[in-house]
């Protein structure tokens, strides 16, 4: 016959083991499809992600950016129903994102965040090229102007 | 919002390609009785006047992409993204006197490639022939993708059904009318997107509170507003000669201005490019919104439909349902019939059948026509990767042709060596510029190479052309300019 210590140590392990076998309900675990660091030389990308535990209806999802890996001061970038959002016009240098499901007031853990690195062109490089961009285009505009006014003066 | 369920019900989507598809063949078939002979078919008997000129040309550059793109651009890069973009009308102003000029030279001739035969031989034509129709299928296969991509996202009508119908109708009208065809639903349509985009636009604007957008921007996206942002201002230029390439080289552009009447060309391009330069600007606008409005994009490449839909409903998506199409036909019309006519005379007239009669030439338009457009629909059907990123690789390929075409509309000296290296050799180095530094600055690397190999060929060996060998029927009045 079993004891109480024993039975209640049973029930105790028996209600562990079925929260541990529950999906963590109101709180889905998000993960981003991509781990990143994502580098681009155009200051944008696009953030997607999906549920790894199933999404309770009417949960959203919030996805939150910051200038620093652990968060400290962040700033939410979108909150909704949609499992992608397109992130641009960042500044150079590294931005932090994650994300997390949420449903009323329970939220679920936050993803591991991913990183995005803006390396825009060196000022040396864009001046290069602008100024490049600039002959040819004035050469390209001479060319025609000075050509039709010659031609049509019958030169 | 979730892009996956459509703006529109399907229903409704289907009814208003049935409209507007039975609307344009009944047209094409209605304007196709003046295409009485090949050129009454392929130049609209060389009779197009200023306003359905001017129309025709601001149609055709209004592409899906001009819709499309431009949001996205303005998301990617802010303002500079949505200026770089409208860049592309200089292509249109500049190509005014380039026309009159054309016309002058070669007041009988049909197609761009012509010029280049004539003017530097047959190796340049042979790879100038190479070039244009890589573009020209480029970019009717992402327009047909556009379409089917934009049906579906609007209306929820299949991807394969939406493109399967508009590159269908797009066939038929352009069969039955030639570019009498092309033109007459050109003029329409570019009232129909004008209206369109002013509309969405303007009730965009009233929804923005302007104090809070440049706030919401500086918080959120503060790059957007960077007048230094690197990558906006490469893409001016590169966007620019991207355009030049495009309307400078293309038969498109050539046919139109062989069809308009003596005295029409020069004004009718220069008025299309004023028509079409704040288009960019107010679809660039609208993307641009976004963020201020509170509207999350999952997707970049569907921002301008998304913004428009949430600002106006339903409304709103069936205007942009409108202007999409019309701005897909407008251009996939002009594609096909401007191809055709590049590969009927100088591909099959000139090099197969130098012989053939004016009625098995119209026959083969035909052919070629349909031909075009099961090629097209093979190519759109698997629904492949980033179709805006092989339009884009086609960026260099069509600026190495600027040089080649200016030079030798106006440098008696400007020689076939000249043309072919600064076709090859820009088109090289902008394609490794591509994949080397990025998009953004492959088309400036390509007609900057271009520039410096016909300028260098001119200088050290120079031809000296006499230009009355460009008319290949003497007998016709030449205009001044010689």
């Amino acid at each position: 016959m079993m004891t109480a210590p024993k039975r209640a140590t049973l029930v105790c392990l028996a209600g562990g083991l079925l929260l541990a076998a529950l999906p963590a309900a109101g709180r889905p675990r998000v993960e981003f499809e991509t781990e990143g660091p994502i580098i681009t030389t155009e200051g944008h990308a696009t953030l997607r992600w999906a549920a790894v535990d199933p999404v309770e209806r009417g949960s959203v999802f919030e996805l939150q950016d910051s200038t620093d890996p652990e968060f400290r001061s962040t700033h939410v970038w979108y909150r909704g129903p949609d499992r992608a959002s397109f992130v641009s016009g960042l500044p150079e240098g590294t931005s932090w994102f994650r994300v997390r499901a949420v449903r009323g007031q329970r939220a679920g853990p936050w993803s591991d965040p991913v990183a995005i690195e803006v390396d825009y062109a060196s000022s040396s490089t864009l001046g290069r090229l602008l100024a490049l961009g600039a002959v040819v285009f004035l050469a390209t505009l001479v060319t025609v102007v000075v050509g039709h006014r010659r031609r049509e003066a019958g030169g | 919002m979730d892009l996956r369920s459509a703006v529109l019900d399907q229903t409704t989507g289907v009814l208003l390609l049935a409209v507007f598809g039975v609307l344009w063949v009944a047209l094409g078939v209605w304007w196709g009785r003046n295409a009485r002979d090949l050129e009454g078919f392929m130049l609209a008997g060389r009779n197009v006047g200023l306003a359905l000129g001017s129309a025709t040309a601001m149609a055709t550059w209004v592409t899906s992409n001009t819709i499309m793109i431009t949001p996205k651009f303005a998301l990617q890069m802010g303002v500079w993204g949505m200026l770089a973009y409208s860049t592309a009308s200089f292509g249109l102003l500049l190509f005014a006197p380039m026309a009159y000029r054309i016309r002058s030279l070669m007041p009988r001739a049909f197609t761009s490639g012509d010029f280049i035969r004539l003017r530097y031989g047959r190796l340049a034509w042979g790879l100038f022939l190479a070039i244009s129709l890589v573009y020209s299928m480029t970019w009717l296969v992402s327009m047909g993708m556009a379409g089917g991509i934009v049906m579906q996202a609007l209306s929820g009508i299949p991807y394969l059904h939406g493109m399967t119908v508009i590159l269908t109708v797009c066939v038929l009208y352009t069969l039955f009318g030639g570019l009498y065809a092309v033109i007459g639903t050109d003029f329409i349509q570019s009232v129909i997107i004008l209206i369109g985009v002013v509309v969405v636009g303007a009730v965009v604007l009233q929804k923005v509170e302007l104090s809070r957008f440049h706030a919401d921007l500086m918080r959120d996206h503060p790059a957007l507003l960077d007048m230094l942002m690197p990558v906006a201002l490469l893409s001016l230029f590169n966007n620019m000669f991207f355009g030049f390439g495009e309307i400078f080289h293309n038969n498109v552009w050539w046919s139109r201005a062989f069809a308009m009447r003596d005295g029409v060309p020069h004004k009718a391009f220069g008025l299309s490019a004023l028509f079409w330069l704040p288009i960019p600007v107010a679809t660039g606008f609208i993307g641009l919104c976004a963020g201020p409005l509170g509207i999350n994009v999952p997707d970049a490449d569907m921002v301008g439909p998304l913004v428009a839909s949430r600002v106006l409903g339903s409304a709103g998506a069936i205007v942009v349902f409108i202007v999409v199409f019309c701005s897909l036909a407008s251009s996939i019309d002009s594609l096909l019939a401007a191809t055709s006519d590049l590969l009927v005379e100088d591909v099959y007239r000139k090099m197969l059948r130098p012989r053939s009669s004016e009625s098995h030439l119209r026959r083969a338009s035909t052919w070629i026509i349909v031909g075009l457009g099961v090629v097209t629909w093979l190519l759109c059907a698997p629904r492949l990767g980033d179709l805006i990123q092989v339009l884009f690789l086609s960026g260099p390929l069509v600026a190495s042709a600027i040089w080649p075409i200016v030079a030798g509309l106006y440098w008696r000296g400007a020689s076939g060596l000249g043309a072919v290296l600064g076709m090859l050799l820009g088109s090289a180095v902008g394609l490794w510029a591509y994949f080397a530094q990025g998009w953004f600055v492959a088309s400036l690397i390509s007609a900057a190479v271009s520039m410096t190999a016909v300028a260098t060929a001119t200088w050290l060996r120079p031809s000296s052309f006499v230009w009355s060998a460009l008319d290949e029927h003497p007998t016709s009045a030449v205009a001044g300019g010689r």
